[in-house]
């Protein structure tokens, strides 16, 4: 019953066409971003994207987080267009560890500039990242998980939204 | 009617922020991948002034290509192209002398990057860097979680067969820090930003070609063609 009442939540948002675009372009983005930094994604010279068995992991979960964030950043734009509540935190939590640490895979691979920029403690912070990088995407994903939890909460329970908005 | 607007105006600010965001890492990469030093203050990028009796070099040296590689042996991008990349060039282009491959160091992630850089290079002292590069690759561990570090390195050694007191005595001495300090100070001057980095030199004296990442073989494959074609 629980379940069936989460997917109405879902079905509420995305029965409008406006929100199926918004998600499918922040997943767009997203997967885009993150398949480049994980240097899975390439453009130039030619355009290549290539999956070594060593990233599929880290391309599936990031995948999932794209999906995520996608659904969830557009559930909080229709809360917000609809309803006086305010923007749902965790969706903004999740989604900022979700970018971090996905877009860390290549990490490493930048410590020049971190090095640079933020000196031993931008390369402690990669380090960090990217040791810690599929735990930290299962974390964003539970994240994202319970943000869209709360947003099926808040669509379900409030009494201020304006259907014909 | 405001009311309306304003979450509209954060949803376009949002998507505008993303998008910038997008753009600006695909511009990073794909300008890295045309770097063509015009500074004059760098020595000629030329066969001559890069391959030292020092270089590992793997190929004929008088191929038509040399393919540079500026890598960190605890860069995980570094050892996907060792195990990926590498060995379909090598079996495509450099059995057939077409391509030679050399190797620099562009010790990036940590302090047992240098170490790894000198103990490969003591390696190379017996001829058997490729061998010593292909274990540590292979046995890559995380990121300075001590993998690195010089008793492993040394153990590693002895596996492969090196002569232990030689190469301990080496490493201990810290015989190669200039070369490995030297060769991160030219990739700096190069302005390459990370890990792998690669140098395409073509033996008709034209700028070399610069590139940034853990390319797959089409994309190499592509350069190689269009050079020797």
């Amino acid at each position: 019953m629980k379940a069936v009442m989460l997917v109405y939540s879902f079905k509420q948002v995305f029965s409008n066409k406006f929100y199926i675009f918004l998600a499918a372009t922040i997943f767009t983005s997203f997967w885009i971003l993150f398949s480049v930094l994980g240097e899975l994604l390439f453009f130039s010279p030619v355009l290549v994207f290539y999956l070594p068995v060593d990233a599929i992991p880290v391309f599936v979960l990031s995948s999932i987080i794209s999906a995520l964030m996608g659904i969830v950043l557009s559930m909080n734009v229709y809360v917000i267009k609809n309803t006086k509540l305010k923007i749902n935190k965790s969706s903004f939590m999740g989604s900022s560890v979700g970018i971090a640490s996905g877009a860390c895979a290549s990490c490493s691979s930048m410590g020049f500039i971190l090095l640079t920029s933020f000196g031993g403690a931008g390369v402690a912070a990669s380090t960090f990242l990217s040791v810690y990088q599929i735990p930290l995407l299962l974390g964003s994903i539970v994240l994202l998980i319970w943000a869209y939890y709360s947003i099926h909460n808040k669509l379900t329970k409030s009494c201020m939204l304006n259907e014909s908005a | 009617m405001s009311k309306m607007k304003k979450p509209l105006i954060v949803g376009g600010i949002t998507a505008i922020v993303i998008a910038v965001i997008a753009v600006s890492v695909l511009n990073n990469n794909t300008v890295d991948t045309s770097i063509e030093s015009t500074d004059s203050s760098i020595s000629p990028l030329s066969f001559s002034s890069l391959i030292t009796k020092d270089t590992p070099l793997k190929g004929d040296p008088l191929a038509p290509i040399t393919l540079i590689e500026f890598g960190d042996f605890q860069c995980p991008n570094c050892g996907r192209f060792a195990r990926e990349t590498g060995p379909q060039i090598e079996a495509s282009y450099v059995e057939s002398g077409q391509v030679s491959m050399a190797f620099k160091h562009f010790t990036v992630v940590g302090p047992d990057s240098k170490i790894a850089a000198m103990a490969s290079q003591c390696a190379n002292e017996q001829g058997m860097f490729w061998e010593f590069h292909d274990t540590l690759y292979n046995n890559q561990g995380p990121e300075n979680s001590g993998w690195a570090k010089k008793d492993n390195l040394k153990k590693i050694a002895s596996d492969i067969g090196l002569d232990t007191q030689s190469f301990d005595s080496c490493l201990d001495s810290n015989k190669y820090q200039s070369l490995v300090d030297n060769d991160l100070n030219l990739a700096k001057q190069i302005e390459f930003t990370g890990t792998p980095s690669f140098l395409v030199l073509k033996n008709d004296g034209s700028k070399p070609q610069a590139l940034t990442g853990a390319y797959p073989y089409a994309t190499f494959q592509k350069i190689f063609d269009e050079s020797l074609n």
